[in-house]
């Protein structure tokens, strides 16, 4: 045998070999994913797309928000679907309980920032461009920390909009003739997973995203924030002014509950 | 003599490769691996059989509303057991086909065995099973004639009942819940492993546990912080001290009253909070909602093991 031949031989024997070690990772769908610069981003919404200043609430009430803020951050973009969805009946749940970490897939893009965001402006709100990993995003995770709790980003100047709450809300709601204005400040208790919202569902193409105009957006459904909250159960100021979203009464439990849900959230990649 | 040493070391590399491409991209077994056995049971756990509070190693149980609770009947409807091999496409193995419902409680709250499956290739299989509500033909052990007929005529896959107790009132409940789920690629909660491996020439035992805790957590997904509470049952029982299913759908979660209609206050004399976020949509944000969630969450394999589950219904 000639070395030419002897050289084919090897050459086969390396990609006999080669192929052998990585094509378990090519048939178990892995990202290959290469280095990509990912433009991230916030805005607030509805959950059908419209104005979050101006909505009719699931009880009825006509809100009008005159203040929207909130310090989100970091925020992950992950590679699995959400782990929660089996309501859905689409995705299976991957059970979660005490002190299980699901697993949630590579880790797309990520904003290691805290940012405060006007989510009344219309527009969406730039969290920075990031190092991340070519891929099909399919899951999002937000933290939702008091302000400061962690490293702040270029917004940190706006820090006073949310009165060092993590959501800063104000407006005024109505329904059969009743008036109320109202403000107040909102931040999920230190406890378990409450400051967490995982598992928000949203698919984004990320292969080309250093090349493709337009940011991977986090949506905040502000409606749904406040899809449950009956107004008239704040309590009456004691002189002038609006009523606060204090805690204890219906309608800061049904905030917190919406804040907390993962459908008041999505992700969509956008121009 | 090097050149034939050197062709021949070629040539076996080369087989090895081919034969660990092979190996690595199939996930064959070897074919004489010998059979074993497979003893599948249901259970409920300490819980079913002592209630609430109790402990398990060192750690209590408890409900920090004060309640003690006590279960009397915990049927489910099992069905459809498939054992497949993921080393040969999940192609399936054996199966033993429901459905059938079974007191969990019954006989002192013991390991209920289900089925025995044999000549099981004696390699590692995953496990898949599915809970569902009963029907005309699903087969009663160790559940009252009366309870297998309300199971089939409402369509139910659990019919819980118990009584909780604090400071002298008791508060009884009668709870039944539908709806159909598959778990699948579960994880041994023995040793943490995927699915089980079967041993030649013996039987290996494992079983479905139902975990009666997550009925009275407030949270939908645990992550430490959950507490047991009876408080927002009991708030509903009305003047007959038993809840049922309906009145709990009465029970805003975010709107948690007592009996008297008052914001329900925790030990602390704060509100009540469940934790719903990443279960509920926000337009089924009550009680009934929280705790059907929690009955098809309950579900593990060989103890502290997960499945994926995916809802059928």
């Amino acid at each position: 045998m000639g070395t030419t031949r002897r050289a084919v031989l090897r050459t086969v024997v390396a990609l006999a070999m080669a192929g052998a070690i990585t094509m378990p990772l090519w048939s178990c769908g892995h990202t290959l994913g290469e280095s990509i610069q990912l433009r991230t981003g916030v805005m607030g919404t509805t959950a059908t797309g419209g104005s979050p200043a101006s909505f009719v609430n699931r009880r009825g009430w006509q809100v009008d928000l005159t203040e929207a803020y909130v310090v989100i951050g970091p925020i992950y973009f992950y590679e699995a679907a959400p782990q929660a969805h089996w309501l859905d009946g689409v995705v299976g749940l991957r059970q979660a309980h005490a002190h299980l970490v699901v697993s949630r897939g590579t880790v797309l893009g990520e904003v290691l920032q805290q940012h405060v965001i006007d989510l009344l402006s219309g527009a969406v709100h730039d969290t920075g461009t990031w190092s991340g990993v070519a891929g099909q995003c399919q899951s999002a995770e937000v933290q939702l920390l008091p302000p400061g709790e962690h490293e702040l980003g270029p917004t940190s100047h706006a820090i006073e909009l949310v009165r060092g709450h993590t959501i800063w809300l104000s407006g005024v709601a109505a329904k059969d003739g009743v008036t109320i204005p109202f403000e107040g400040g909102l931040t999920l208790p230190d406890e378990g997973k409450l400051r967490l919202i995982e598992d928000i569902a949203g698919t984004m193409d990320l292969q080309d995203a250093s090349e493709s105009p337009g940011a991977a957006v986090v949506l905040i459904y502000v409606d749904e924030w406040l899809g449950n909250v009956n107004f008239d159960t704040l309590p009456e100021p004691a002189g002038e002014g609006p009523r606060v979203l204090a805690e204890g009464s219906q309608a800061y439990t049904a905030w917190q509950s919406g804040v907390r849900s993962r459908f008041s959230y999505g992700t969509i990649w956008k121009e | 003599m090097n050149k034939p040493t050197t062709i021949r070391g070629t040539h076996l590399t080369l087989v090895a490769a081919t034969a660990m491409a092979a190996g690595l991209s199939s996930g064959c077994a070897s074919d004489d691996v010998g059979t074993g056995s497979l003893e599948i049971g249901v259970n409920g756990g300490i819980a079913l059989q002592e209630g609430f509070p109790h402990t398990e190693g060192a750690v209590e149980h408890a409900f920090v509303d004060g309640w003690s609770l006590q279960l009397t009947k915990y049927i489910m409807v099992l069905d459809r057991i498939r054992l497949t091999d993921p080393a040969d496409g999940d192609a399936e193995v054996a199966s033993w086909d429901g459905p059938v419902m079974i007191d969990l409680h019954a006989g002192g709250g013991d390991n209920k065995q289900l089925a025995v499956l044999g000549d099981l290739p004696a390699t590692r299989l995953d496990m898949q099973f599915d809970v569902i509500p009963a029907s005309a033909g699903t087969e009663a052990r160790d559940v009252d004639s009366a309870d297998a007929v309300t199971m089939i005529d409402d369509g139910l896959t659990y019919l819980i009942e118990g009584q909780a107790e604090k400071d002298g009132q008791t508060i009884a409940f009668r709870l039944g819940l539908d709806g159909s789920s598959r778990y699948s690629q579960c994880t041994n909660g023995k040793d943490n492993t995927q699915g089980v491996a079967i041993e030649a020439e013996k039987t290996v035992g494992v079983f479905v546990w139902h975990h009666p805790h997550h009925l009275w957590w407030d949270v939908a997904i645990a992550a430490g912080n959950e507490q047991l509470r009876f408080d927002a049952w009991a708030a509903v029982a009305g003047a007959d001290d038993l809840v049922t299913a309906e009145e709990l759908e009465t029970q805003d979660l975010t709107d948690l009253q007592d009996a008297a209609g008052d914001p329900l206050l925790d030990e602390d004399g704060d509100p009540v909070f469940y934790d719903s976020g990443p279960a509920l949509k926000p337009d089924e944000l009550n009680l009934l909602a929280f705790v059907r969630y929690a009955a098809r969450a309950a579900v593990h394999f060989n103890g502290l093991g997960f499945c994926t589950m995916t809802v059928q219904q």
